[in-house]
Formats: C-alpha cells, structure tokens, sequence
C-alpha cells in the first residue's frame, strides 16, 4: 500500500480540483504512519473481488473507476413465501416490481455509473445504505374487529407483541442474548 | 364531564372496534387497492358501522360527536360531554 494521505481543501485560483494541492500544516510523507492493511475481524469473511458477469461488458477505465466495495450483502431474515420485490399479484407499475440494479446507469443529472452485477428478482436484492425495504403484504386471514382493537392490528402477521419482536425487546434484556448491558428491572 | 350521560359500553365498544378495523382495512387498501377480499369486508365494515352509529344516536338522543362523527349541535364545542376511552 502506498503511503498517501488526503485532505480536502478549497481550490486556489488558477487550479482546478482535480490538481493535488498541499496542506498548509501538511507533514513531510516521510514521517506520516502508514495506516495498517485492512483486514475483514475474524468473524467475517472478506467479500469476493467483483467479477463481470459474462452478459455484460466490464467497466473500462474511461468510465471510471469502480465501485469501492462489493455492495452484496447477506439476505436478511425473511418469512418463507414472502419476497421483497416482484411478487406475482403486484400491481403493473407499482414501486414493488422487480428490483432494478441500483448502481446501474444514474438517472437524469446524475453521473453513469459503471455497471456492476444485479441480482435476480426473488432472491437477494442489493442493499444500499439509508433506503428502507419493507416487504409485501398479503391479506390472509384477519382477527375480528375485538380482537383487532385489543392486539393493535387485524393482521396476524403484523402482531408483534412486547417480547416476541426481537432479542433486545420486550421482558428478555439484551444482556440475557448478547451479554454485558445494563441490567434492568423488570 | 357530564355524569347524566349513560353511554352504552358494549355499543361504543362496538363502534370503536369496527372504526379500528374499518381504518386497518383503510391503510391496507391504501397499498392494495385492487384486493377485491379486502374491499368486501371495508364496506361490511362500513355497513355496520352505520347502524351502529344509528343505533347509538337512537338510545342516546344525541350525535356521536368526535371525528366528525356527528355535528356538533349546540353553540359550545361539547366533546367533553361524550364518552371516554376509559369509559367504554
């Protein structure tokens, strides 16, 4: 690894910013440390080297490099039956269809992107950072409209009751699934 | 409150679990607004809680007011004088 450091600074007159300018209170590269190699903790396994699928063409460097980091994640818990975009019944149109890639090529005013591998519809869909995937529901059976009220919803597989949510919900503390905490009193 | 007023709790409770389901129905059909089974039992929903409302005003001998259940009749807001959560 080569020993660089960056730091943003505003760009001078007379240069653009694609021109390395040095900081004021910059140190000599001589004596900056060199950050250690990253390596993935013990628990997880480092992400494979994207590679191109074989429809598609790679990514030449005209067009940029390409993305960081391999943005597949692992499918997360899912209810058996239950996909999370393109379920058949859908509505034509609907926001739910099919996920498309979304690090394909950028809308209107945006910067294209090299295109990267999308995953099959059903199975497991990129995850990007800060977008929120709810899953579809279907309407199966509905509770009465007393025992509706009393649960907080008529749909079964929206009653999530104290406890039964998850791990660090309800009368279980976190402690009890993942240790240390702060007990408390229930 | 007005403690003259005698409300039915089982009638109210009624009404309240059926305008909770009818709104459940509501939200659901919001995103599915082709679910044929759904839309039924909105407007079964519907239905009954009309004559509920009916049947309530009847005994009562006034509008159920909230959320515009009702109109208000006299020249005062009067919503305290309704029911409470609690006393249904």
């Amino acid at each position: 690894m080569k020993n660089y450091t960056f730091k943003v600074f505003p760009a001078q007159n007379g240069l653009d910013n694609t021109t390395a300018v040095p900081s004021p209170e910059s140190q000599p590269l001589e004596e900056v440390a060199a950050p250690p190699e990253m390596t993935c903790p013990p628990e997880m396994t480092c992400p494979p080297e994207m590679t191109c699928p074989p429809s598609l063409p790679c990514p030449s460097s005209e067009q940029g490099p390409r993305p960081p980091a391999c943005p597949l994640l692992p499918c997360p818990p899912m209810m058996p039956g239950a996909p999370l975009f393109g379920a058949p019944g859908m509505p034509p149109g609907s926001p739910f269809e099919p996920c498309p890639s979304p690090f394909g090529q950028g809308g209107p005013g945006l910067p294209f992107q090299a295109p990267v591998p999308t995953a099959p519809p059903f199975m497991c869909p990129y995850f990007r950072l800060a977008h929120a995937y709810v899953p579809w529901q279907f309407m199966r059976t509905v509770f009465s409209p007393a025992e509706g009220l009393a649960k907080g919803t008529i749909f079964p597989e929206l009653y999530m009751p104290q406890g039964q949510y998850g791990p660090c919900e309800g009368p279980k503390p976190c402690r009890l699934s993942f240790g240390g905490g702060v007990p408390c009193e229930y | 409150m007005n403690t003259n007023v005698q409300p039915c709790p089982s009638l109210l409770q009624r009404i309240q679990q059926v305008s909770f389901a009818a709104l459940e129905l509501n939200l659901y059909l919001d995103t599915h607004p082709e679910d044929t089974r759904a839309l039924e039992q909105y407007n079964r929903l519907h239905k009954e809680l009309c004559e509920l409302k009916a049947q309530f005003e009847q005994q009562r001998g006034e509008p159920l007011l909230n959320f515009g259940y009702g109109a208000n009749s006299a020249k005062t807001w009067r919503w305290a004088e309704t029911p409470w959560p609690w006393d249904l």
